[in-house]
């Protein structure tokens, strides 16, 4: 869905459940999975099981929840990668454990 | 061809001041009755307590020294399931009611003994049998909440006590009342009310129709009844009592009873409460109380300790000098009526049934005489 215009910033390799994928160091996590192809799911709605996206980008609205580090139901769009991160996308219920 | 005129319809049988939950409940049950209604919304600018509450149906610890309150309380939330599944039906919008049981969790053992007394006195002076109101020590209210501390003195538990989404309500009711023909009218606020012949109130607003008239008029303003009522000879001693309320991230299955400082929502997250400031017309969030508030319901529940917070916000409730509702229809210019209240979702039912009743039909319910304001004068 989304093409990057001509990129020179270095490349980093994040996994995104599991898989290595490449992003752009400087992108917000948020950004950097929605510029893969693959998975097209950026996460399903905790509250009603439907996809959702990321859809201020600027922290207000919750839609970019994605788990970084092992921890879950972090704003994607307010975190900046990483090489090496590890990103879980979140397809239902957050398992955060009280 | 002729130009067709839009033709300004400003009259009504009655008009409702005021769009939250007490208004809107009482619009609905007036459309209900059949009478021509508008509703009058404030803007952006109004403090809007009903925006900004916990969500409890809540009966136990209420109505210490006036048992007509304690059992309005008990009427209110018996008449709440059938409510609901009535505005679902209607408007298409689930207030999520749910008449879970309720609890007053108690963190020392004077507190429990302070709650047990209370509730003691309550049933006493309704005289018979009240809210059960049972007694839970520390293991039994483990069994019900297993998160709770260890070394928590207990509880009192209330099967009648429950939760809606006051969100939802609040939509319900206005998708509600459009369905039985009432007009709402938002950025409507009012500047004045005044009663020109028996029957025939004027209300002058800085909406786009700025004089309206009506046969009655219903102020259900919140704290902004206080400088409207009096050219009508009602009275209406309403202050600010600033609350705050944190919002968790949304969890996993986690076992929660509702009570006074934690509840579950269908979404997931957990709100926690309840913090009291008289700090006037500020509804800035208050960083220390709310710190005071989660500390107290960490002490309770540990293993909230990992849960992360996503928002707080402050609202601020609407009091009267003891606490209890004013409803009132005035002398000087009968028409004229005041239903203003600290409990705007647990009172739903009873303000869209006998209060709007009463304003339709003019007889006033006996459940609701003890809440003049003349009571300011004894």
């Amino acid at each position: 869905m989304f093409e990057r215009i001509s990129e020179t910033r270095t490349l980093v390799t994040i996994y995104v459940d599991g898989r290595p994928v490449h992003a752009r160091q400087g992108d917000t996590v948020a950004a950097a999975l929605m510029s893969l192809k693959s998975p097209q799911v950026y996460r399903l709605s905790q509250v009603n099981g439907r996809p959702r996206a990321p859809y201020c980008m600027i922290g207000h609205c919750h839609e970019c929840l994605v788990e970084i580090e092992g921890q879950a139901n972090q704003q994607g769009c307010l975190v900046e990668v990483a090489d090496g991160m590890r990103i879980r996308r979140q397809l239902g219920r957050a398992e955060v454990e009280i | 061809m002729t130009t067709p005129t839009r033709q300004v319809q400003n009259s009504y049988d009655c008009i409702v001041i005021g769009g939250a939950l007490v208004g809107a409940s009482v619009a609905y049950g007036l459309g209900k009755a059949g009478l021509k209604v508008a509703v009058l919304d404030g803007d952006d600018s109004a403090f809007r307590a009903s925006r900004g509450n916990f969500g409890l149906v809540w009966v136990q610890n209420k109505g210490a020294g006036c048992p007509d309150y304690a059992r309005l309380s008990l009427r209110a939330s018996r008449l709440w399931s059938d409510y609901a599944e009535e505005l679902r039906a209607i408007s298409g919008v689930d207030p999520a009611y749910q008449r879970s049981g309720g609890l007053t969790i108690c963190v020392t053992a004077d507190e429990l003994e302070f709650y047990r007394s209370l509730n003691a006195r309550i049933e006493h002076e309704v005289g018979g049998p009240h809210v059960p109101a049972e007694f839970l020590d520390g293991k039994a209210l483990r069994e019900l909440m297993p998160a709770a501390a260890a070394d928590l003195p207990g509880a009192l538990y209330s099967p009648v006590d429950g939760i809606c989404n006051p969100l939802a309500l609040l939509r319900a009711l206005h998708e509600a009342f459009r369905r039985v023909g009432v007009t709402y009218l938002g950025h409507h606020n009012v500047n004045r009310v005044f009663c020109r012949a028996p029957g025939e109130f004027i209300v002058e607003t800085g909406g786009s129709q700025r004089c309206l008239t009506a046969g009655k008029v219903v102020f259900a303003a919140g704290l902004g009844n206080t400088r409207l009522v009096a050219e009508v000879g009602l009275e209406a001693p309403l202050t600010p009592l600033h609350g705050q309320i944190v919002v968790t991230e949304r969890v996993g299955p986690f076992p929660c009873v509702p009570n006074g400082m934690l509840r579950p929502t269908a979404e997931g997250s957990l709100l926690i409460a309840h913090s009291e400031a008289n700090v006037g017309f500020d509804t800035r969030v208050m960083a220390p109380a709310a710190c005071a508030m989660v500390a107290r319901c960490l002490r309770a529940f540990p293993g909230l300790r990992h849960i992360r917070v996503v928002r707080t916000w402050a609202a601020l409730r609407v009091m009267t000098p003891d606490g209890l509702p004013i409803y009132d229809q005035s002398e000087s210019c009968p028409g004229a009526f005041l239903v203003t209240c600290h409990s705007g979702v647990t009172l739903a039912p009873f303000h869209a049934g006998e209060i709007a009743g009463w304003i339709a039909s003019g007889v006033r319910p006996e459940a609701c005489r003890a809440f003049t304001a003349d009571r300011f004068h004894v």
